[in-house]
């Protein structure tokens, strides 16, 4: 068993930002996360690092509510962003989601879609905004995921036409189109070569002023590169729900971590 | 290492990749020969119909009505190529919504037994017998309002809706889970994503079973023989009267004996093979429109 290690800054007068406490889910009778607590600060990148299967894109789900998606999906805890109680009964799943953006590990633009109605398609969907504005937001989002100067010439065409950096791009312009406060980022380089990856994560670092960034990655170098704070999840054995073994700022987990189990991962001695 | 024959030398002496040689040629040959049947049967009926369709086919032909004597060569089927056009549009106006329908709710919101049973009955309505289907609408429709033109649409849309809703169903599937999260983590309903991204994206799939449902039902003759019943002589627009099909002319007129009616059912075989053709280019031609530009 890992001990539980107290978390930075979870002084109840701090409201903004992420909170994650004592979070458990399920698939069916599966249990993949347990007693997850984590604090992501405002307008921080916060990563969640670990080996494969150890329960951080479920953890993230969770934080937008995407897990309860899933047939026999279940989740127990509270998930609190900016102090509001995500889980509230009088809360509606679309109004967390459009709150809380999410960007996935592969690039999902709609093929259907040119690269301008996919950028403003969740403002579509909203319907709050007079059309007149939409190419105002389109510009904004694009610009914001440093997407413009290579589209701006060809927004009509279908975003599928684009390559798959770029095409990770329009999605985080998508998702940056709906004003949400926090983004949600699910190994969003995974499919991408290393200088599209360089690309969003330089772009990561340029949003952080204005949005509270977690991002999910296993690649630790990303992690170092990205992120103000980190935390290492795992899984003692194949099968257990995995659990948050250490948090703190990037610095301390990747130079001085305090848990023998971080040590072992962040060096490359496992996972 | 004491064996130092050649590289090459010890490659051919693996019997092992002589037979898998051998084997890929048998089985290319074979796949080869079952292409050649399958596309040499549809060629020789396309070939064989256009050979003797096109001796008759003219624009009269798509004009004017059979002569009042089988036996007197000219006419054509004008009645039923419009009453064919007539009875399988209303049938399509039936059949798509509902199996589209039907399709939507299987794959984006049914859960456990309904589901289950939705596709099971789906399963059994495409294998009913077309006959059988016509004798049930007759049963229930035809002994209260007669015979009718819409009797026949009622007919074949019972044909056509599991055929549309089993293809909408697969297409429906073959959108990517990715995209459907990708809507609903912007905030969608599960509504605006099934709207929005997964018929749009599904759509030429939908289009193709589409035409696939309405070319089926096109040739389709028999339920329409105790439905729509058949008006060779005149132009019957009305689909609440008895009405003409090119199907049922085809048929009737290739059973007179009479060697002018039959060249009529020839190129009356060819018209809707040609119309069918027609269709669903047009229908893919638009289907690929709306994919591309909808901004």
């Amino acid at each position: 068993m890992f001990a539980a290690h107290p978390l930075p800054g979870r002084e109840a007068d701090q409201v903004d930002g992420l909170s994650i406490d004592r979070l458990s889910a399920w698939f069916g009778r599966h249990k993949v996360v347990e007693d997850m607590r984590l604090r992501a600060p405002s307008r921080k990148v916060t990563a969640l690092i670990g080996p494969s299967g150890c329960g951080k894109s479920t953890v993230l789900r969770c934080v937008n509510r995407m897990h309860e998606l899933v047939p026999g999906a279940r989740v127990q805890g509270g998930v609190h962003f900016g102090g509001v109680d995500v889980y509230a009964p009088d809360l509606d799943a679309g109004s967390v989601r459009s709150e809380i953006g999410m960007v996935f590990q592969r690039p999902n633009p709609f093929p259907t879609k040119s690269i301008y109605e996919n950028a403003i398609i969740g403002v579509r969907i909203a319907r709050t905004t007079p059309r007149g504005r939409l190419m105002e937001i389109a510009e904004t989002a694009l610009s914001r995921a440093q997407l413009w100067d290579e589209v701006k010439d060809r927004l009509h065409k279908p975003a599928v036409s684009l390559s798959g950096g770029q095409q990770q791009r329009l999605c985080i312009a998508r998702a940056i189109a709906v004003d949400p406060s926090l983004l949600l980022m699910d190994e969003p380089c995974s499919a991408l070569d290393p200088i599209a990856t360089f690309k969003i994560e330089e772009l990561i670092r340029a949003i952080a002023d204005r949005y509270t960034v977690v991002i999910v990655t296993h690649n630790m170098h990303q992690a170092t590169r990205v992120s103000d704070y980190t935390g290492f999840m795992t899984i003692e054995n194949a099968g257990d729900p995995g659990r948050l073994v250490e948090f703190g700022a990037t610095t301390q987990i990747f130079g001085a971590p305090v848990n023998p189990a971080t040590e072992a991962y962040v060096s490359g001695r496992v996972g | 290492m004491t064996d130092v024959a050649l590289p090459a030398a010890r490659f051919r002496q693996r019997p092992a990749l002589r037979r898998r040689r051998t084997k890929n040629a048998v089985m290319t040959a074979l796949l080869l020969v079952a292409v050649a049947l399958a596309l040499g049967a549809l060629a020789w009926v396309l070939v064989y119909v256009g050979i003797r369709g096109f001796s008759v086919i003219s624009p009269s032909f798509l004009t004017h009505n059979p002569p009042g004597n089988p036996a007197a060569p000219g006419g054509g089927f004008f009645n039923g190529i419009a009453g064919s056009l007539i009875v399988v549009g209303i049938a399509t106006g039936i059949a798509v919504p509902l199996g589209v329908g039907a399709a939507i709710y299987v794959v984006e919101y049914g859960r456990g037994r309904l589901r289950g049973a939705i596709r099971f009955f789906n399963d059994v309505l495409i294998g009913i017998p077309t006959i059988v289907t016509g004798a049930f609408v007759y049963a229930v429709w035809v002994t209260r309002f007669g015979f009718s033109g819409f009797a026949g649409s009622i007919a074949l849309a019972v044909v056509m809706l599991p055929l549309v809703a089993r293809t909408t169903e697969e297409m429906l599937r073959l959108v990517p889970t990715e995209l459907r999260e990708g809507s609903l983590a912007l905030g969608a309903t599960r509504s605006q994503t099934v709207l929005r991204i997964c018929l749009p994206t599904a759509l030429p799939g939908i289009i193709t079973g589409g035409m696939l449902a309405v070319a089926r039902a096109m040739g389709e003759t028999a339920p329409l023989l105790l439905t729509v019943l058949g008006n060779d002589l005149f132009t019957q627009l009305n689909p609440l009267h008895r009405m003409e099909t090119l199907s049922l002319q085809i048929f009737s007129n290739a059973v007179t004996g009479y060697e002018q009616a039959q060249a009529r059912g020839w190129a009356g075989a060819l018209t809707l093979i040609a119309i069918v053709l027609i269709l669903t280019a047009v229908a893919r031609f638009f289907g690929r429109r709306v994919q591309v530009e909808n901004v």
